[in-house]
């Protein structure tokens, strides 16, 4: 019989000694194989290419109300609802961003402006599938950045629900040899008709089949069934007052939530949202992009107000494939533009500041003439979170060909 | 294929087999014969042949011919004598068997 490291390990086959008299290593080695890793990662992807300029306003910046004279959002200065909330003197968020106030100067949110992926591409499709692969520029790579992360830090025995991506599909980010699933609605995750005989009758077939990769997902399939059914989805109840949007995201927020209240096993969740490709009419303080933000923003700090000090454990982290041009177009809106900003919150999050290298608005300082430059690479803040949060130790095969080194992270995590 | 990409291959056969999916219309009496309608055990044997090609281990055979005495699949009323077999349930069961997946 062969016994792996982990399995003597568990099995106790160490506990005839003490611990007190063991080497250190030893005792390390132990406690990282007996603790199971309690940290989870949220990721959302903002389909479209979200105008970042908009949401973290640049407002001490000149240009960029010389660059966006109708869509501009005001200076704080001018006060009420109608004008940016000051962060920091400098950037102010866009006052549908309001549930992200409290947030931010808590110390449980922070911002990442100037960032993104190095590609110059400005198609949707190829900048997310770069941005997703974790592989900017390579459109050979068929699995994604979070399923590679996982891949990393196998389990013994993992849960059906260590990552799960709230949709019909499984994007891009997750797809890979690890396992992952997609649940486009917690209560539609069954089999359809009687349990006894559609359910009964697959998961029969499914045990005794000698395919060993179809057993495989056969048993994890009806196993993250059983789980569901075990919860009570139709009586949930957002804890601490918190009232999630009535929209696609806040569903999806609301299921992540109830997921990992449930303890079964989450370590990873994906949900994206889309519409943030605003080239006509994309508004100012109103409009579509002010539309869109209150959502975001009201889902996200009612996931915050629900899991209270489960928060803890847990880092919720934002992407879009690309920002908006800096100038705004004829028609009102923006174009496929290159730097965007990013949110970073929750537990062991360093909140309350702006993270950038501020790149500039001038003549000159924009990329190719017309966009807010990338500073800062955008796996960068996520290499920076996988390692302190989740515990990866080598982000060599998460991103490859990247400059992995810890020392040039911008610090917005503890540890 | 990942539990999700195997619930909705699932899922979608019994939808499309018990003819709940929008749009789309399938005649299993056109395609198991007039006979099927009231014999179970003879619906599941072509729905194997039909969409197996019988090609199907002794377990899932036996498997599914556990199922077919269940009520939902016979649906026999105690004052009707004539079972009305629910062959859509079997094309589904059919469908989303480990054999019709590897095909």
């Amino acid at each position: 019989m062969k016994i792996s490291r982990r399995v003597f390990l568990k099995g106790g086959g160490v506990a005839m000694i003490g611990m007190s008299a063991m080497p250190a290593f030893l005792q390390r080695a132990i406690a990282d194989t007996l603790a199971p890793n309690k940290k989870k990662l949220v990721v959302l992807f903002q389909r479209g290419a979200m105008d970042g300029l908009n949401v973290v306003v640049p407002f001490a910046e000149p240009n960029y109300y010389r660059m966006r004279p109708t869509i501009a959002i005001p200076q704080p200065k001018s006060g009420g609802a109608e004008a940016a909330i000051d962060l920091d003197g400098f950037f102010g968020l866009h006052p549908s961003l309001q549930p992200f106030e409290q947030l931010f100067h808590s110390g449980q949110l922070a911002i990442v402006q100037a960032v993104g992926s190095p590609d110059p591409s400005r198609s949707h499709f190829d900048a997310q599938d770069f941005m997703e692969s974790g592989t900017p520029g390579v459109r050979s790579t068929d699995d994604g950045w979070l399923n590679r992360s996982l891949q990393a830090m196998p389990e013994e025995k993992e849960s059906a629900f260590r990552a799960v991506a709230f949709g019909p599909y499984l994007p891009l980010t997750l797809r890979g040899k690890a396992s992952a699933i997609a649940i486009p609605d917690l209560k539609q995750f069954k089999v359809f008709g009687n349990p006894k005989v559609t359910e009964g009758g697959f998961e029969a077939m499914y045990a005794q089949t000698v395919d060993q990769a179809l057993h495989g997902v056969g048993q994890e399939t009806f196993e993250a069934v059983d789980s569901l059914k075990k919860l009570d989805l139709d009586n949930y109840q957002p804890e601490n007052g918190a009232e999630y949007p009535k929209s696609r995201f806040g569903r999806s927020l609301q299921e992540i939530a109830e997921l990992l209240k449930a303890d079964l096993g989450m370590e990873v969740a994906f949900l994206d949202s889309g519409g943030w490709d605003n080239h006509v009419n994309e508004g100012g303080v109103q409009g579509q992009l002010a539309n869109l933000l209150r959502d975001l923003s009201q889902g996200i700090a009612a996931f915050h107000q629900d899991l209270g000090d489960r928060m803890e454990d847990v880092v919720f982290v934002s992407m879009s494939e690309f920002g908006r041009t800096a100038h705004e177009n004829g028609n009102r809106g923006t174009d496929h533009g290159h730097a965007n900003c990013m949110f970073v919150m929750g537990g062991g999050v360093k909140g309350g500041k702006v993270y950038t290298k501020w790149p500039g608005l001038s003549d000159g300082q924009l990329h190719q003439d017309r966009d807010l430059a990338v500073t800062t690479d955008y796996r960068s803040v996520l290499g920076e979170i996988l390692i302190k949060h989740l515990g990866t130790r080598d982000l060599s095969t998460v991103f490859p060909g990247f400059d992995n080194d810890p020392t040039k992270f911008l610090n917005i995590l503890k540890g | 294929m990942n539990a999700g990409a195997l619930l909705n291959r699932l899922n979608f056969a019994l939808t499309l087999a018990t003819n709940h999916m929008p749009g789309a219309k399938v005649d299993l009496t056109e395609l198991l014969g007039p006979d099927a309608g009231a014999n179970p055990e003879l619906a599941l044997s072509d729905s194997l042949n039909d969409f197996l090609g019988g090609d199907v281990t002794a377990q899932t055979r036996a498997t599914l011919e556990k199922q077919m005495s269940d009520p939902q699949i016979v649906q026999a009323r105690l004052d009707d004598p004539v079972k009305h077999v629910n062959e859509g349930l079997i094309a589904g069961l059919v469908l989303g068997a480990p054999e019709f997946q590897r095909r």
